[in-house]
């Protein structure tokens, strides 16, 4: 384990007061909080550090046993009943782990180095300590936000999605008729808390790029489509495009440029209602022939001077 | 909106164990909006992610009505600074591309 200084942590000098450990990690909590820091892991990585260093430095026993042992700060007792029964080291004053390497091995070769002691260990300064909340704040992880980017086809049917976020797969439903700027919440996928707090939550938020074909507005979807000078004029019949297929529509003769028309149900879904769908809008617009041929020109002079008599 | 979408402000005091006068003052800083209902203060259930985001901020780092609402301006425009980041890398990508 890598020695943490947690009075360079909270930016304190060794012989700080109570007073100055509370009001350094008070300042230092306020700083990296998750909550003041969105999408800030080297906050989040930061904040842990703080809480770690306010658990050990706030209380006096502890802080007495840091800054005799260092990083085996939690061993302390172990090593001093060892030492009372070697008649070694409770004389001695000083740190058996600062000194050089001949106490610290000893330690490290002889009874100390098993794996039961650092459970034992664990649950009599780390898990007591947890579950001992007073004056421990529990601190709730941070949210994540993670942004998904799908086209317009992909809210047009209810579907599941695998999402990868921060190494974890998430399989999620994505509701038909989605909005863009959409945000879900998934409880319990955020941050990992502090001190025992519950885990953030990820909120992921939907962008939905346009569509080279439809518009969206809502519920509703807009299309613009080609009407030959010929089919306005004399009417017919016009190829669609809808989300689910093409349509034939009639066109009426003397149809004007810019006419709107509504196809009902053939719009978008309506999110959380299932089979309700918006209104498809279609606007018409007159394409003219280009490259007219002699004959057609002629053709279209005959037609105007018609027009002018 | 319904009636249902909306939480009492004493359910979230009791909820919570936050004192009325905290919501009052946060009401005053329009960060959060309570309505009455029934002659009832209520609060939109839609809003509870954010106010529980200021309840944090109260009762963990002992911060006031007043400064939650400079730092939910400050973490605002955070958050826009980082989605206008996100925004032009990923313009500068289509020209590196």
């Amino acid at each position: 384990m890598e020695f943490i200084d947690y009075y360079k942590v909270l930016g304190i000098d060794k012989s700080a007061s109570e007073a100055d450990i509370k009001k350094a990690y008070r300042k230092m909590a306020r700083k990296y909080h998750p909550d003041v820091n969105p999408n800030d892991k080297e906050a989040e990585k930061k904040f842990k550090e703080v809480n770690e260093a306010n658990e050990v430095l706030s209380k006096p026993e502890n802080r007495k046993k840091y800054d005799k042992y260092g990083k085996d700060w939690k061993h302390a007792e172990q090593f001093e009943k060892a030492g009372q029964q070697q008649g070694g080291y409770s004389n001695q004053q000083q740190n058996p782990f600062s000194g050089g390497g001949n106490a610290g091995g000893g330690f490290g070769n002889g009874d100390f180095g098993g794996a039961d002691y650092t459970d034992f260990f664990e649950s009599m300064f780390g898990g007591a300590s947890r579950g001992r909340t007073g004056g421990q704040s529990k601190f709730r992880g941070q949210d994540f936000n993670a942004e998904l980017q799908l086209e317009l086809k992909d809210v047009y049917e209810t579907h599941k999605r695998t999402l990868t976020v921060n190494g974890k797969n998430i399989r999620l439903t994505i509701p038909a008729g989605v909005k863009d700027g959409q945000e879900i919440k998934i409880k319990g996928y955020g941050g990992d808390g502090v001190n025992g707090g519950p885990k953030g939550d990820l909120n992921i938020r939907f962008a939905i790029q346009n569509d080279p074909l439809f518009k969206r507005d809502g519920d509703n979807l807009y299309e613009t489509v080609e009407l030959d000078l010929y089919t306005a004029l004399l009417g017919g019949e016009q190829m669609v495009n809808t989300f689910d297929g093409k349509v034939k529509l009639k066109v009426a003769p003397e149809t004007p440029n810019g006419t709107k028309v509504k196809l009902k149900g053939k719009g978008f879904p309506i999110y959380k209602k299932d089979g309700a769908f918006g209104d498809l809008i279609i606007t018409y617009e007159l394409s003219l022939p280009k490259n007219l041929s002699p004959q057609e020109k002629e053709l279209f002079t005959q037609l105007s001077n018609l027009r002018k008599s | 909106m319904s009636p249902k979408n909306y939480i009492a402000l004493s359910t979230v005091c009791k909820h919570y164990e936050i004192e009325m006068t905290l919501f009052q003052q946060l009401n005053e800083t329009g960060l959060i909006e309570v309505i009455e209902i029934q002659e009832s203060p209520c609060i939109s259930e839609d809003k509870l992610k954010n106010l529980e985001k200021m309840l944090r901020l109260y009762q963990e780092l002992e911060i006031n009505a007043a400064g939650i609402e400079t730092i939910f301006h400050l973490v605002d425009r955070i958050q826009n600074l980082q989605q206008e980041t996100i925004d032009l890398k990923s313009r500068l990508r289509l020209y590196e591309e």
